[in-house]
């Protein structure tokens, strides 16, 4: 097992690393000036222009770039970001990665936790009126796009109801000294909507991945023998026949995952979260290429450790796959 | 305590401010949106108009140009940090400091600190633009605590807008300890502190930055205890901010539909302010991507000036800016104060400018409707940033305009910063460009000068009797109104572009508000006489 997990972190850490050359050079390839958003419309001097390309680095061969984003990275620095000056992109990424796992964390949870039980009761109670009415309102959300839902959510119900905020994730005139009770709410108050939007646009996935795999676990012959024995249908139904479809819902888990960490760039632009979806948008918009790198370092990271954790997961709930 | 689902949703639909724990009476707060982020509001990092507008909350000049912007008469020039001035002659001025003028630690305003800002101004290595500008000026010297002199080496119309507007005075004592060249790295930069009515509170990266008022300002405290300007890229969610009542303040009202979804809330009215923006076609005189070489087709002065002819702009500003359109002739805008001087452009004449192709030699020779010349179609590639929503909106109408006159214009949409790049590299035939430019009617020598062609003249225009206008207007001393007529003619009859609007700022402004006035060179630079209604006070305002 030890010697797996060695070779399978060893093809993980070199993947990341390949994704990381080709992240680079693909993004000087990119043709676009990265001062040209914060240069703007202004008129600027050729001195002006030549002093900032040397400030960030720009003026350098790309062997040298290379070299001083590598020698950088190996000490945890990723420089400093063209855009935010003179803001560091690790800073950069340490004050995003919070919203966007809040964000990201309570979708998952409400996905494969209210997904996975809609899926079995579908299953349950297959082609009934429940069954065929939540297929279809599941599939229209998925259908929809999320930033057009976003905004209609906004139109009603800040816009028009005021009941909750249009966007942002803490009121701006919160006072730092607000307690904690007031802070917590104002946090929630402002994850509804965005939380709300990616779920009902992605439910479906797990919804119909659970429901789908425990149609075919309900065929296998062990839940028949299980029912056979007598156990309550509860019992057959959860301790039985679900447990065999966690296989599937780990697959998709597995997918799943690095999202958390890349965020939603149409819903966190809808709702201003300051997210790192947002961040990366930005950073592409204006060719920031340290942030970018940052970030996107950050989710081949994520990718590729979820990659391992679900083979892990894989593993624990099935032995069948368990190296040995 | 048990929370229930009522009670929960209860506290879920209260605002956040009325949670908040109590907080000492004051007198009002706004959220001010912003599109970009103030990432370094401190002189010599200002660069974007973001930091320039905290910057001048934080960072006060010794004065500032009155309301008419006539950056060329000082006798209209209103103090801020220098109680008053004077002339010994035409070279030397001298200004006295407002002695109760402190910075925001409490130490008083100084000479010491004007010397050492100046000398951090003037130093190219550290701000090149601004040492580019403040070139004319010899000496700076101080005369005791409060009284500064400041030499110029020779005499001209702007000498006491350079003196005063492009230097936003340091605290010497914080900053003359730390290199150049580690200034923005520096403790200073991430709390600075300056001599404004407001003072620095905290910067949230990528969220919001927060002032408040500087109770002890010699001016008088602000009205407005609390200021946050709030990041929000995303035009709709800051619309929708503005709707719902999160913010107060949003400069970046699209003329075409924002006025009338902001109508339907009463809380909140429209106001607009001239700016220093103005849009244009940039003609490229050279080849695309080849400076060596003429443009085939526009380093014909008759062409160009067929093609601004062809152009209507009343359709176009409307599709753009809805009526808040304002159309310009010469590379000036609304808030300069030479706007006015500018000669009503020749306007739309189609006829006029097909009859001016013919006569220059281009005929539609094989009856597709596009003019040809030795085989050549009169055909041009106009490229456009897709990040602007007015050029996008223009740039189909214009399409369709030219092609009427026999002009067939292909249209480049590009990503903001490869438009910027294609821009420097001279790749292109016609530039969908705006600029926002300086208060200074005299920066236009930037651009539309021959000197300019080496830095941010992209269209290689050059014309000496241009620039022998432009040098009488920007250095006699008697303002040189003539010169500037004289010098907007000239570049209009040379149409080295198209120029097509001067658009104002149009924002969204909370009815609570009174005494509000906009500057057009700083937008919020009067925010601090701004007040709260005291009828209309909202629960954050207490």
């Amino acid at each position: 097992m030890s010697r797996w997990l060695f070779r399978r972190t060893l093809q993980a850490v070199v993947t990341f690393a390949v994704a990381l050359l080709l992240l680079f050079f693909l993004l000087r390839l990119a043709p676009g000036d990265p001062l040209a958003r914060i240069t703007g419309d202004r008129t600027v001097s050729p001195q002006e222009l030549a002093q900032l390309r040397a400030r960030f680095g720009l003026d350098q061969p790309l062997p040298a770039q290379l070299r001083a984003f590598l020698g950088g990275a190996a000490r945890g620095d990723l420089g400093v970001s063209i855009e935010h000056y003179p803001e560091r992109v690790t800073s950069l990424l340490r004050a995003r990665l919070p919203a966007t796992l809040l964000l990201g964390g309570t979708v998952l949870l409400l996905n494969f936790s209210l997904g996975a039980w809609l899926g079995v009761r579908q299953a349950v109670r297959r082609g009934s009126r429940f069954d065929r009415w939540l297929t279809r309102l599941a599939l229209a959300a998925y259908a929809t796009p999320s930033f057009w839902l976003g905004l209609v959510l906004v139109a009603f119900v800040s816009v028009r109801w005021h009941l909750l905020p249009a966007a942002q994730m803490q009121d701006p005139l919160l006072a730092p000294e607000a307690g904690t009770l007031a802070r917590a709410i104002d946090l929630l108050r402002h994850l509804i909507l965005p939380a709300l939007t990616l779920s009902l646009t992605s439910l479906a996935l797990p919804l119909r991945h659970q429901r789908a795999a425990m149609l075919a676990s309900f065929r296998l012959d062990f839940v028949t023998a299980a029912r056979a024995r007598g156990l309550t249908e509860r019992k057959v139904r959860w301790r039985h026949a679900w447990r065999t479809t966690l296989v599937p819902m780990l697959t998709l888990l597995g997918l799943w995952l690095p999202m958390l960490v890349s965020g939603s760039v149409f819903v966190e632009s809808v709702f201003n979260w300051p997210g790192l979806g947002s961040l990366a948008a930005d950073a592409i918009a204006a060719r920031d290429y340290p942030v970018l790198l940052g970030t996107a370092m950050l989710v081949s990271a994520a990718v590729v450790l979820a990659g391992l954790l679900a083979d892990l997961g894989y593993a624990l709930v099935d032995p069948r796959v368990r190296p040995t | 305590m048990l929370i229930t689902p009522r009670l929960l949703a209860a506290l879920l639909l209260l605002p956040s401010a009325t949670l908040a724990q109590p907080r000492a009476p004051d007198h009002g707060s706004a959220v001010i949106i912003v599109g970009q982020e103030p990432t370094t509001p401190v002189p010599t990092l200002l660069g974007a108009k973001a930091n320039s507008d905290v910057s001048d909350l934080l960072f006060w000049r010794l004065a500032r140009p009155g309301p008419g912007m006539v950056t060329t008469d000082e006798k209209s020039f209103e103090p801020q940090l220098a109680r008053s001035w004077s002339r010994r002659d035409s070279l030397t001025l001298v200004f006295e400091l407002d002695p109760r003028a402190k910075w925001h630690d409490g130490v008083p305003v100084t000479s010491r600190d004007v010397l050492f800002s100046f000398a951090r101004m003037r130093d190219s290595t550290v701000d090149p633009q601004r040492a580019l500008l403040l070139r004319h000026l010899a000496t700076v010297t101080a005369e005791g605590e409060q009284r500064v002199v400041l030499r110029f080496r020779r005499a001209y119309p702007e000498q006491f807008y350079d003196a005063t507007w492009q230097v936003q005075l340091l605290p010497a004592h914080l900053v003359d300890s730390i290199p150049a060249e580690r200034f923005a790295a520096s403790a200073f930069v991430r709390e600075p502190v300056g001599s404004g009515p407001y003072r620095w509170v905290r910067r949230e990266p990528g969220r919001q930055l927060e002032l408040a008022a500087n109770s002890t300002f010699f001016l008088g405290a602000p009205k407005l205890d609390r200021l946050v300007f709030l990041l929000v890229r995303d035009p709709e969610a800051a619309l929708n901010l503005m709707l719902d009542g999160t913010a107060d303040v949003y400069e970046g009202v699209a003329p075409s539909s924002g006025p009338a979804r902001l109508a339907g809330n009463p809380s909140l009215r429209l106001l607009t302010t001239p700016s220093f923006i103005t849009v244009y076609l940039l003609f490229n005189q050279r080849a695309y991507g080849n400076r060596q070489q003429a443009h085939p087709i526009l380093a014909d002065a008759g062409v160009r000036r067929a093609l601004s002819l062809a152009i209507d702009r009343t359709p176009l500003l409307q599709s753009a800016y809805g009526k808040y359109g304002v159309p310009t002739y010469a590379p000036v805008a609304q808030g300069h104060w030479t706007y006015r001087l500018v000669p009503k452009g020749p306007g739309y004449d189609a006829a006029g400018a097909r009859a001016l192709l013919r006569r220059l030699g281009w005929a539609d020779s094989d009856g597709d409707g596009i003019l040809d010349k030795g085989g050549a179609p009169l055909s041009l590639r106009l490229n456009l940033p897709t990040t602007s929503a007015p050029r996008v909106a223009m740039a189909t109408q214009l399409q369709e305009q030219l092609r009427r006159a026999g002009v067939r214009i292909e249209l480049i949409r590009l990503d903001g910063p490869v438009w910027g790049q294609r821009r420097q590299r001279g790749e292109f035939d016609i530039d969908f460009a705006a600029a926002v430019m300086d208060p200074s009617p005299a920066g236009i020598v930037q651009s539309w000068s021959c000197a300019g062609r080496a830095g941010s003249n992209y269209g290689q225009y050059c014309d000496p009797v241009v620039d022998r206008f432009l040098e009488q207007a920007i250095s006699s001393p008697r303002g040189g109104e003539r010169n500037w007529r004289a010098a907007y003619a000239a570049l209009q009859n040379d149409a080295p572009a198209a120029f097509l609007a001067a658009p104002p700022v149009l924002l969204a402004v909370h009815r609570r508000y009174r005494g509000v006035s906009l500057r057009p060179e700083s937008l919020y630079s009067d925010v601090w006489r701004w007040s709260v209604d005291p009828g209309r006070r909202l629960a954050r305002d207490r």
